[in-house]
């Protein structure tokens, strides 16, 4: 049986309330889902009503109206891959009982793909695995507030319906770090896609808030780690972005700590290169600002 | 190698006032060999000063080193006080390395 409490919340309840009392539920029966949904307490009698009669009730309207999953960004996946996801969805729901769960990732839409991404939501921290092509990770109780859900969930198949907004605040120095460890990065000649991701992510939410979708997000990343010069793209793009993100006092005073902190080499060293890229991005930002 | 070992090598290279955090010891012994050793070379570089370094912008005058690894999601951080000593070696998986560097402010 699927996990229905997934699916609701308070604020559904509560539209859904004038077809609900007392036609579905008596006002009681109402306020005990609520409380429920609320993770209240519920005490010995209201859980014999919860359990033998509120649930079942839900669970029957679910069968009744084949309520399984909650597919965002249809347009974007691709038929067989829907039907795949939704055997996955159900297979990982069985070994993972009442546990939010999405599939989502290049998966969906892409004919080539290396991996298999399974989100659970879990309130304990617990070690992601791998399980053929599917890579099970595991993510915190609080992050259907966060950009990086909302991000991965715009095309996926879940279990649940998330109406949580994004509560983070993108500040200009989260940018600035993203940006100097990508460069970091790229002059240490690593992988640097999982930090660009991030950065580009948080730098279009910060700007217009928009929030990427996985899709949207591979056609960007991909055209910076195949270009030439990624170093180039990556200051020019970064510039961009924190100029029309924050105020011009922010970017100044910030701009400016970040100088004077990559500005002093160690004794007896000269200036880290990626240093000295930092502070030509930060002072071609300066200027634009000035 | 053990981490019992890799800890008497890492500090015999950066000194005996070296901590190390993270999963070190879990993470350390599901390393493959050559990327123990890899560790332990880019820690010598790290030393040397042959190795490029992001500066803190929380804590004053801290130097963060960052290994990435080709084949796992792991990765290092080495922190310095700058023109001074080696403070941590902190080893871990992606998703803790990331709250590392925010808590570090690299």
């Amino acid at each position: 049986m699927r996990n229905f409490e997934n699916y609701l919340t308070i604020e559904n309840l509560d539209r859904a309330k004038p077809y609900l009392v007392p036609y579905i539920f008596s006002q009681n029966y109402f306020n005990i889902l609520k409380a429920r949904l609320g993770n209240k307490k519920l005490d010995i009698n209201e859980r014999y009503y919860y359990n033998h009669s509120i649930k079942k009730k839900i669970q029957g309207m679910m069968e009744l109206f084949d309520i399984g999953q909650e597919v965002n960004g249809k347009e974007f996946i691709r038929k067989d891959r829907l039907k795949k996801a939704i055997s996955l969805l159900k297979k990982y729901s069985r070994k993972h009982k009442s546990m939010k769960m999405l599939v989502t990732g290049s998966f969906l839409y892409n004919e080539m793909y290396n991996d298999i991404d399974v989100f659970i939501i879990s309130k304990y921290d617990k070690e992601d695995y791998t399980e053929g092509k599917v890579h099970v990770n595991y993510l915190p109780a609080d992050i259907e507030n966060k950009l990086f859900f909302h991000s991965i969930s715009a095309i996926s198949v879940a279990n649940f319906k998330s109406c949580k907004r994004i509560e983070e605040e993108i500040k200009i120095e989260d940018l600035l770090h993203y940006y100097e460890v990508v460069v970091l990065l790229i002059i240490q000649q690593n992988n640097y896609l999982p930090e660009l991701r991030n950065m580009v992510t948080k730098a279009e939410y910060a700007s217009n808030r928009t929030v990427l979708n996985s899709m949207q997000l591979k056609t960007i990343t991909d055209r910076i780690l195949r270009s030439r010069n990624p170093i180039k793209i990556i200051c020019k793009y970064i510039i961009a972005k924190i100029i029309s993100s924050y105020r011009s006092t922010t970017v100044e005073r910030k701009l400016n700590d970040f100088i004077e902190k990559n500005s002093i080499p160690e004794k007896g060293q000269k200036l880290f290169e990626n240093w000295k890229i930092y502070n030509q991005t930060y002072k071609e930002a300066l200027e634009v600002v000035a | 190698m053990l981490h019992d070992e890799a800890r008497k090598a890492i500090s015999e290279i950066l000194g005996s006032q070296i901590s190390f955090e993270g999963h070190f010891d879990m993470v350390f012994d599901s390393l493959k060999e050559n990327r123990q050793n890899q560790i332990i070379e880019w820690v010598r570089e790290c030393k040397e000063g042959n190795q490029i370094a992001l500066s803190s912008d929380k804590v004053k005058d801290l130097l963060g080193f960052i290994l990435r690894f080709r084949d796992t999601n792991f990765r290092a951080i080495l922190t310095k006080k700058k023109n001074e000593y080696f403070i941590a070696l902190f080893l871990d998986k992606h998703k803790y390395y990331e709250h590392e560097r925010n808590k570090l402010g690299i």
